[in-house]
């Protein structure tokens, strides 16, 4: 029996007149890879950032529903977004790393203004959570020169290391390999099958065979709903639904 | 084959528009050869080394002038910097709806008064409290530079990407913290360049000038002594009787065509740069 991380329960967005998201329930295990799949504008990222709180820096969002992290409704009034967002850390689709920034700054700035400033803590944080996403050999001999130098594959990384700098029980990954090349997302993804020993993670791709390959659960959402969850294996093999199956056969695109 | 009448409409407004180019160029060139062919004789070490001589003697330099503009335009630096980056900042990202929309009205408006408009006001709040000084001078450039320095900050702070913010905000970084570590940082340079450029457009003013920092020929000790400045000492030269002192008024003139080229072109080369980055 797994554990649940993330209780999703009766989750509807809006963007001002226009319903993204239609009440969806979902319950995402811990130290799983769940992939939320489904077509462009069906609501995927919009999703993602409803976990852990971003969409409220948007203007026209209104979060309607429960998102429960550890039982407890990470949308009620005594609950702090920006304790939120470090715990559940997030890795966009455009590798964003911050280009005045140095390596090493990039990933410790949320720490940083966050109030750390032991150097010593700061220094091992940096080495773990580079050795982690297996960028420190690459990098350990210009920490200090500017982020925006690293590959694309390299940047992505750094940001995954950024996220887990701030020792986030959630990753929450948004198309995160779309813009890198085969070898760079073959990296990213089998530093994703490395990382659920620790983290719970919820990827969003387009890409299906990436959800096959890597994920242990997966949800379909369409036009704003979730169609079918269930085990990665069982939605690609034996889906329930007729919209699933034609999407994991490649023709709704 | 006839030309059609609509090749002929074309040929006429390209013909047209080179017209209009060079009706705006020649006055143009014509100023900046003037300067260059009537300055270069005295742009010598003396021009920029030494106080006015003598009227008796020929030689003596700017020097007093130069640095009343040094002190002038550091004072209004120091005014205008602050104040107009925090309201670039705020208008950047926090002003929302008609406030913001009346507070960027009066920033166009404040860029659009008469320079003089400045100099009046400094003259009253300063001048008549301090007596003529280097303060009043700078306090009136800075308050002409302040819309400037707001809107460049404005436009610096808009050209930060969301991804920027967002990956900002997803670390639990207060929105504050966010403005001012990450998107300012960000757009760091092109603030720069920005306050640079606002430097350049104040240097050479000089209404606001001439009812503030008074003029004369005395190295000013310190912000509350009258000064000069070079604009100021191409308008007194240039309207005196005396033949040296025309060739002084040009030579300045150079002078500070120079500056305001090199701090032009060095804000593009700084941008540049930092744009491969």
């Amino acid at each position: 029996m797994v554990n649940i991380k993330v209780q999703v329960e009766g989750l509807s967005v809006w963007y001002r007149d226009k319903q993204i998201l239609k009440d969806i329930y979902i319950s995402i295990p811990e130290k799983k890879i769940t992939a939320v799949m489904g077509p462009s504008g069906c609501g995927k990222t919009t999703f993602l950032k409803s976990l852990n709180r971003l969409i409220e820096i948007h203007e026209g969002f209104r979060v309607y529903g429960k998102v429960l992290l550890d039982g407890k409704n990470i949308y009620d009034p005594d609950v702090d977004p920006m304790d939120i967002r470090a715990r559940i850390g997030m890795v966009f689709q455009k590798p964003n790393p911050f280009p005045h920034l140095s390596i090493y700054d990039n990933v410790v700035v949320g720490l940083k203004l966050r109030g750390i400033t032991d150097k010593k803590y700061l220094d091992r944080i940096v080495r773990e959570t580079l050795e982690k996403v297996g960028l420190w050999d690459e990098v350990k001999d210009r920490l200090r020169s500017s982020a925006a130098k690293l590959s694309g594959g390299q940047q992505q990384r750094l940001c995954i290391a950024r996220a887990l700098a701030l020792n986030p029980e959630v990753l929450l990954l948004d198309e995160p390999t779309s813009a890198l090349d085969p070898l760079a997302t073959a990296k990213i993804e089998n530093l994703l099958v490395d990382l659920k020993k620790e983290y719970t993670i919820i990827i969003v791709t387009h890409n299906i065979q990436q959800a096959a390959r890597i994920s242990d659960y997966a949800a379909f959402l369409y036009m704003g709903q979730l169609i079918e969850f269930g085990e990665t294996k069982d939605i690609f093999t034996n889906p329930k639904n007729e919209l699933t199956e034609k999407y994991v056969e490649g023709k709704i695109g | 084959m006839r030309p059609s009448l609509r090749s002929l409409t074309d040929k006429f407004y390209t013909a047209f528009a080179i017209f209009a180019f060079l009706i705006l160029i020649i006055p143009l060139l014509h100023i900046i050869l003037s300067i260059i062919m009537n300055g270069i004789k005295r742009l010598d070490l003396e021009l920029i080394t030494s106080p006015p001589k003598s009227l008796l003697g020929s030689g003596g330099g700017i020097l007093h002038a130069i640095i009343g503009t040094a002190m002038v335009v550091f004072i209004a630096m120091l005014i205008s910097l602050p104040l107009g980056f925090f309201v670039g900042l705020y208008l950047a990202e926090f002003a929302k709806g008609k406030f913001a929309h009346f507070l960027r009205t009066l920033i166009s408006v404040l860029a659009g008064i008469p320079s003089i408009i400045a100099g009046v006001f400094a003259y009253t709040v300063i001048v008549v409290v301090y007596g003529f000084s280097a303060l009043a001078g700078g306090f009136a450039l800075g308050i002409i530079a302040i819309p400037y320095v707001a809107r460049s900050t404005e436009e610096a702070l808009g050209s930060v990407p969301m991804e920027i913010k967002e990956a900002g905000f997803s670390l639990g970084i207060e929105r504050w913290k966010v403005v001012l570590f990450i998107d300012v940082g960000y757009a760091k340079s092109r603030i720069i360049a920005g306050f640079l450029l606002a430097l350049a457009r104040v240097i050479g003013e000089t209404a606001p000038l001439l009812i503030t920092i008074l003029g004369g020929i005395n190295i000013p000790s310190n912000i509350f002594s009258p000064a000069n400045a070079i604009p100021l000492v191409i308008y007194q030269y240039a309207l005196s009787p005396f033949r040296i002192w025309h060739n002084i008024a040009w030579s300045a003139a150079l002078l500070l065509m120079i500056i305001v080229l090199v701090i032009n072109l060095g804000v593009r080369y700084y941008l540049k740069i930092k744009a491969i980055y």
